[in-house]
């Protein structure tokens, strides 16, 4: 295949992928103002900041101003902050989701021993991400950098993987169903997002990048059907008249009956 | 009373603000929850009422009585007994162990159960308001719950077009006649405004 049209099918899909986001994060930022409930809220908030990271990240993906910035150390860093930016908040997103799935857990279990697990796992986590944004930030680094830079990466695939089975498990232990469609498509959106990165790297050329177009196009959308679980949404059912028994806004204070 | 609807939606907030209400007034205000003490507490401070009046709790913890999921017989006995204390006081009880207790138990026992307590409370000058997730239960459950209910409030968010709004319906209420339509409501630190929705 033409390298052209793959090229136009990579460009395709970050512009579908930024669609998909920038959808999703509509959907949630209207769906967090209607609810009330903190975590709940939150929960979509984050889906929000998330989605737009992502949207980001695949517009600087889609053009070529990564390279004009990335002139120098400076730009380099410039360039990298909001790829580090999405991995981190990708683990804190998903750490507090999976937290917030415990807590719907009538038993209150700990997945998979995530509660004691966390503190070392982000630990373990923000250390990868700063040694190998440290090391591709470096313009000559040698092959033992580059050789730990790949154990940070192994060890970033290696806990969202993790991440990936705890969302499935504890969306197994939810008695809600919106909660546990929610939980779970985050879990295969997360389980395709490292799928691609780890096999994507097996394969070279042509048939690598389309294969990571069409995993990186699954995961976008399956993160976009877990934003559609963050509430059930119902249909008004047309209505003979407005509601006539109350005439004006009434407010229901604390000390009311 | 019960009140549908799914996670989040305000609930819980409603029933602080049927409790808070209950103590300004003076009524015996019982909580029976599942969760802990303290985050029922720190829910309530987060939708802006305050804690310094607390109602009476059976809770999973923190706590003199527990409230344990795999006792339901415990949960009513303890209820019943919190009430019976309190005989010439008005009573209010809200509840959130409806939906965990039908998940764990099978619905004709708990439409036995529920009737029972409900019985035994309207022996007594109490209300007892109940909440329930309408995303754990197949619809048929909530709608036998339903048929014990004096008043079954259902609160939902409703898609209308690209916008997203929380809605409630009063499917039911004793003592009124049927009520057509929506209404809309925002919970604020001071209260609950409802308007009616026109689509």
């Amino acid at each position: 295949m033409s390298s052209d049209i793959v090229s136009l099918i990579t460009d395709l899909r970050h512009v579908i992928s930024i669609g998909i986001f920038l959808l999703g994060s509509y959907r949630a930022v209207t769906i967090g103002r209607a609810l009330v409930s903190r975590v709940y809220r939150n929960r979509a908030f984050w889906t929000v900041a998330i989605m737009i990271v992502l949207a980001i990240t695949n517009f600087l993906d889609l053009t070529s101003l990564p390279s004009l910035i990335a002139v120098n150390t400076a730009g380099v860093i410039l360039v990298f902050l909001p790829y580090v930016a999405e991995l981190l908040l990708l683990f804190a997103f998903i750490d507090g989701t999976i937290l917030a799935g415990m807590e719907t857990d009538f038993f209150h279990r700990d997945t998979l021993k995530w509660r004691r697990g966390r503190k070392p796992l982000y630990a373990a986590f923000v250390v990868s991400v700063a040694v190998v944004f440290s090391v591709f930030s470096l313009p000559d680094a040698n092959s033992v950098f580059l050789a730990v830079a790949g154990l940070g990466v192994a060890a970033i695939f290696a806990i969202f993987g993790f991440s990936a089975a705890a969302l499935i498990v504890v969306s197994r232990r939810t008695p809600d169903r919106t909660m546990k469609m929610f939980l779970r498509f985050l879990g295969y959106a997360l389980g395709v997002f490292v799928l691609d990165n780890v096999t994507t790297s097996a394969f070279s050329g042509d048939v690598g990048t389309l294969l990571d177009d069409l995993l990186s196009l699954v995961a976008a959308y399956l993160l976009y059907r877990a934003v559609m679980f963050l509430s059930p949404l119902g249909r008004v059912e047309k209505e003979l008249g407005a509601p006539s028994q109350i005439a004006e806004t009434e407010v229901v204070q604390s000390g009311d009956s | 009373m019960l009140v549908v609807g799914p996670p989040g939606i305000g609930k819980e907030a409603l029933g602080y603000w049927f409790i808070r209400s209950g103590l300004t007034q003076g009524d015996y205000c019982l909580y029976v929850t599942h969760r802990p003490v303290a985050d029922i507490l720190r829910d309530m401070k987060g939708t802006g009422i305050g804690t310094e009046r607390v109602p009476e709790w059976i809770a999973s913890s923190g706590s003199p009585v527990k409230c344990d999921l795999r006792d339901a017989t415990s949960i009513s006995f303890n209820t019943k007994e919190a009430v019976k204390r309190n005989i010439g006081r008005r009573v209010r009880v809200a509840t959130d162990v409806l939906s965990p207790l039908l998940v764990l138990n099978p619905l004709e026992s708990m439409y036995a159960y529920w009737s029972q307590l409900l019985s035994e409370l309207k022996q007594q000058d109490s209300v007892l308001f109940a909440l329930a997730e309408d995303g754990m239960h197949p619809p048929n459950a909530l709608t036998t719950m339903e048929q014990l209910f004096d008043g079954v409030i259902e609160m939902r968010l409703y898609e209308e077009g690209l916008a997203i709004t929380p809605l409630f319906r009063v499917k039911k209420m004793l003592g009124l006649p049927p009520l057509h339509g929506y209404f809309r409501f925002a919970v604020s630190s001071t209260g609950m405004e409802v308007t009616p929705h026109v689509k």
